[in-house]
């Protein structure tokens, strides 16, 4: 336990010792990742926006009207905007031992905090893209509530579940390639199994449970929470106590597993 | 034998590189996750008990064939490896220049990549944008410089890459095969800073394949062979004996003309 404690108490003194290269090279991934198209950064906002618009059209036809007292613009966009910032940030993170490469060959940084660098730069997206969404709410009438700051506290608790998954991902995936095809099938999975254009209570309520299990429901419906409902975060204390559960296991699993992996990076990377 | 400076930048004891070779990815996993498991790998040591004292101010040149060990030796004084057992002390700031551009990216511009390469090595407490105008000068590549790296031409590259590791101002300059870029200009222009920065008393080191490099630029050469080093001296001498341990007919091209009358003479006999 003492030595748990003053692992975390070392991470953490790095991180804000380093935060201005973590914040630069998180800011250096940003800028590659739209450098080469002719409408640059504008893709960070046309992409889930046309995606949004794709989801209006087919889910309009497609949903129970019965359910949602919000415009389903408003219902949609309030949820999968979580759920993008994590699934973009699973999939460039798990890529991250590869794609920083370089930085092994050129200066001492905890690679631990490499997943983390990825994240922070799909962050900045997330920024873009969440204000913007605040904007469309706005137009639909959606008001101004304390509730907003809420978000903070959802995305760090993204931020920490995508931490712990990603050093488990990141650090298999230089071993096992096939890892990325798993992920991204499986975040496919979970756009359908997460509450992004259908509502919980269309089910059952026996059968509610089980899909509160799934730690991408509190973090999508803690948006809406936050966003639509101006419910706190610990309305839902099922949903919340089993996020809390994954994200802690996939802490503990994710460090002991990179912590093993990484010395060898620098021969396979 | 040698004469060293009091002050001791660089001091390595003992040290021992090895890397497990695994027949598989698969094997590798799970040896170092379960570490109680079976080990089914062959080591292969790329450094033997290495001991050496770098004092201020040397510039050494280190010189061996590939694979003998020379890079490993150098990411190790640079710590982004680390040594299997062994102990390293480095007294100061190093700019390590591997591979040129490592750290560089195709889509970023000349002046963006300076920026990031500046804060990467943890300069950016020192006047960043006064150095990047310094490299960018040196380098002399023109309008370029704002062009993204992909348009570049490989000597571009280079100038630029070594022109920013150059003006960083460490104390330790760590150089591995880079000394040969640009043309003949730039070539001149580099060795002339480089002759600078030894008056200044850095500390360099440079693996190499160039004679000439070492004979220019260093005091001490050493040799390694196979992860050890064999050969710890003048530079006139460790080359001399280099190039009497490679194949004779590799040796020296001082005189082309001589050489390919030889091989002339050799087709008939071949036959």
């Amino acid at each position: 336990m003492r030595w748990l404690i003053s692992e975390i108490s070392s991470f953490i003194r790095d991180l804000v010792k380093n935060r201005r290269l973590i914040f630069k090279l998180a800011q250096r991934d940003f800028k590659i990742k739209y450098a080469r198209n002719y409408f640059g950064l504008a893709w960070a906002i046309i992409e889930p926006l046309a995606m949004l618009m794709i989801m209006l059209v087919v889910f309009t036809y497609l949903r129970n009207r019965s359910h949602s007292d919000y415009p389903f613009i408003v219902y949609l966009l309030s949820g999968v905007v979580g759920f993008n910032f994590f699934s973009a940030a699973l999939g460039q993170a798990t890529h991250s031992i590869k794609s920083f490469s370089f930085i092994i060959n050129i200066i001492h940084l905890r690679m631990s905090f490499v997943p983390f660098i990825s994240i922070l730069s799909t962050f900045f997206t997330h920024l873009i893209v969440l204000g913007i969404s605040i904007i469309i709410l706005l137009l639909n009438g959606i008001g101004f509530s304390w509730y907003w700051f809420q978000l903070i506290y959802f995305m760090l608790a993204s931020w920490l579940l995508l931490v712990g998954l990603t050093w488990f991902t990141s650090a298999l995936v230089v071993y096992v390639r096939d890892l990325q095809y798993l992920i991204s099938i499986g975040m496919r999975a979970m756009f359908f199994l997460t509450p992004i254009f259908w509502d919980v209570k269309m089910f059952p309520e026996q059968y509610q449970h089980y899909l509160k299990l799934n730690p991408l429901y509190y973090i999508v419906e803690g948006y809406r929470m936050s966003l639509l409902y101006h419910q706190p975060f610990w309305s839902d204390g099922f949903a919340m106590v089993s996020f809390w559960m994954f994200t802690l296991f996939f802490l503990f699993v994710g460090a002991y597993v990179f912590r093993k992996l990484s010395p060898t990076f620098i021969d396979l990377a | 034998m040698l004469v060293m400076n009091d002050e001791t930048q660089i001091e390595l004891s003992h040290i021992f590189k090895k890397y497990r070779l695994y027949n598989s990815d698969r094997s590798r996993l799970f040896d170092t996750l379960f570490p109680f498991s079976k080990s089914r790998y062959k080591s292969f040591t790329a450094l033997s008990d290495i001991s050496l004292r770098v004092g201020k101010g040397e510039i050494v040149g280190i010189i061996g064939r590939n694979g003998s060990g020379k890079s490993t030796l150098l990411r190790i004084i640079a710590g982004t490896t680390a040594p299997t057992s062994g102990n390293v002390k480095v007294n100061g700031t190093i700019v390590p220049l591997f591979e040129l551009g490592t750290g560089f990216h195709a889509e970023l511009t000349g002046r963006e990549n300076l920026h990031y390469f500046t804060i990467m090595q943890n300069f950016d407490k020192y006047k960043t944008e006064d150095i990047i105008q310094q490299a960018i000068d040196f380098a002399d590549i023109g309008h370029f410089v704002d062009q993204p790296l992909r348009t570049y031409s490989r000597g571009m590259r280079s100038r630029l890459a070594f022109a920013i590791s150059i003006f960083l101002d460490a104390d330790i300059l760590i150089l591995d095969e880079v000394m040969a870029v640009g043309d003949v200009y730039f070539k001149e222009k580099s060795y002339e800073k480089m002759h600078e920065l030894i008056n200044s008393g850095k500390t360099i080191l440079m693996a190499t394949h160039s004679e000439k490099e070492v004979r220019k630029m260093c005091k001490r050469a050493l040799l390694l062979q196979n992860g050890e080093i064999i050969m710890d001296g003048q530079p006139e001498e460790v080359m001399q004996y280099y190039r009497r341990s490679i194949k004779p007919n590799k040796i020296s091209n001082k005189n082309p003309k001589n050489n390919r009358r030889k091989k002339n003479s050799d087709i008939p006999r071949g036959d």
